[in-house]
């Protein structure tokens, strides 16, 4: 019997002084989930209205009520005069080639600005930030004369050309920055291996961008992708963006602005961008904090 | 050197600026349309320009390999 009880006694946990409460930390945890729910109560809306029957467009409920796919049946539904799965290939398309060639261009350049000796190098990068910050809206008039001018009208060059503009200056800045902080050391380390320049950055640099070069291609593949400017006013039926097929979206019925079929578009647009982070999460987390600390 | 490659960020963003608005204003006054405003926004840029290339002089010459 003793035997047992001091064994009770040995096994009990012993107490642990306690912690005062932290408020710092309470305040973190509030201000993340305010805003979470900033960021992501939009998205919800967007989809509460998705799925939700047409005719109760207008409830105010703020959770799935009515649900119904048919929303998805319309934005697919090609008597209606909508072509989205066109138009979701048009996107794709855009983005796909946009975000190589501006990788293609912007990795050379960038490599060219942080580890090249030249003049006037960061007179460029200057340079290249003001044309970053150029207003998209004033080029689209002179763009859609030249293009009517050259019959590119409706072309695919016409809306991949104006869209590698816009998103090189940021492809080039952001891996600029990442080439800048990668170490001298391992360029060099490869050079007095016998490797030349261009197989130091071929064979060393270029691997271990990697996740720079993921981060700023999902970074460009979006901001192409989301592009509505230049794609409202220089693509044709076959040629138009997504982001110009929901502003145009037709409904099931006539003189009444299709609400629910246009949330059910914006999600399925969604989609795509949300699988190509979740998958590429790591690569662009690790991507965005390199060169972080040194 | 790092206050020399911040000096050197700007004058390219003006020399852009610059640039742009030189463009309008030569195409503005060709084409017989109100370039006033244009060609002050000019002079301003200039003129920043120009105090910036002066401030950019006056640093002491680099003596170091630039690393990165």
């Amino acid at each position: 019997m003793s035997t047992a009880t001091a064994s009770k006694t040995s096994t009990a946990p012993a107490e642990k002084p306690k912690r005062p409460f932290n408020w710092g930390s309470l305040r973190t945890y509030i201000s993340a989930v305010i805003i979470l729910i900033w960021c992501l109560a939009p998205f919800y809306w967007m989809l509460v209205t998705a799925f939700r029957d047409v005719g109760y467009t207008f409830d105010t409920t703020p959770f799935f009520t009515h649900i119904t796919w048919d929303n998805f049946a319309t934005v697919f539904d090609e008597s209606l005069g909508n072509h989205f799965g066109r138009n979701l290939l048009n996107s794709l398309i855009v983005g796909a080639v946009t975000t190589v060639v501006a990788l293609l261009v912007g990795v050379f350049a960038a490599y060219a600005l942080a580890r090249l000796n030249f003049r006037f190098k960061f007179v460029v990068l200057g340079f290249i930030l003001g044309a970053s910050m150029f207003p998209g809206v004033a080029l689209v008039t002179p763009l859609f004369q030249l293009f009517t001018n050259i019959g590119w009208f409706g072309t695919y060059q016409a809306l991949i050309i104006p869209n590698i503009s816009f998103v090189l200056p940021l492809t080039v800045y952001t891996l600029t920055s990442f080439f800048r902080e990668m170490p001298w050391e391992l360029e060099e380390a490869a050079r007095i291996d016998g490797c030349t320049q261009g197989q130091a950055f071929r064979k060393v640099i270029l691997p271990l961008a990697a996740p720079a070069t993921f981060t700023t291609a999902i970074l460009a593949f979006i901001a192409s992708w989301n592009e509505f400017l230049i794609a409202s006013q220089l693509s044709n039926d076959s040629t138009k963006t997504v982001t110009v097929a929901i502003a145009y979206f037709a409904g099931a019925q006539p003189h009444q602005e299709p609400y629910t079929a246009v949330m059910a578009a914006g999600t399925v647009v969604t989609i795509p961008l949300v699988i190509l982070v979740l998958v590429f999460q790591r690569k662009i987390v690790a991507g965005l904090t390199a060169g972080a600390v040194k | 050197m790092r206050s020399a490659e911040d000096f050197d960020i700007i004058i390219g963003f003006l020399a852009f600026w610059g640039l742009v608005l030189l463009i309008a204003t030569v195409w503005m006054e060709v084409t017989g349309q109100q370039a006033l405003g244009w060609a002050l926004g000019l002079l301003a840029v200039v003129l920043a320009l120009w105090g910036m290339l002066r401030l950019r002089s006056k640093l002491p010459k680099r003596t170091t390999r630039r690393l990165g």
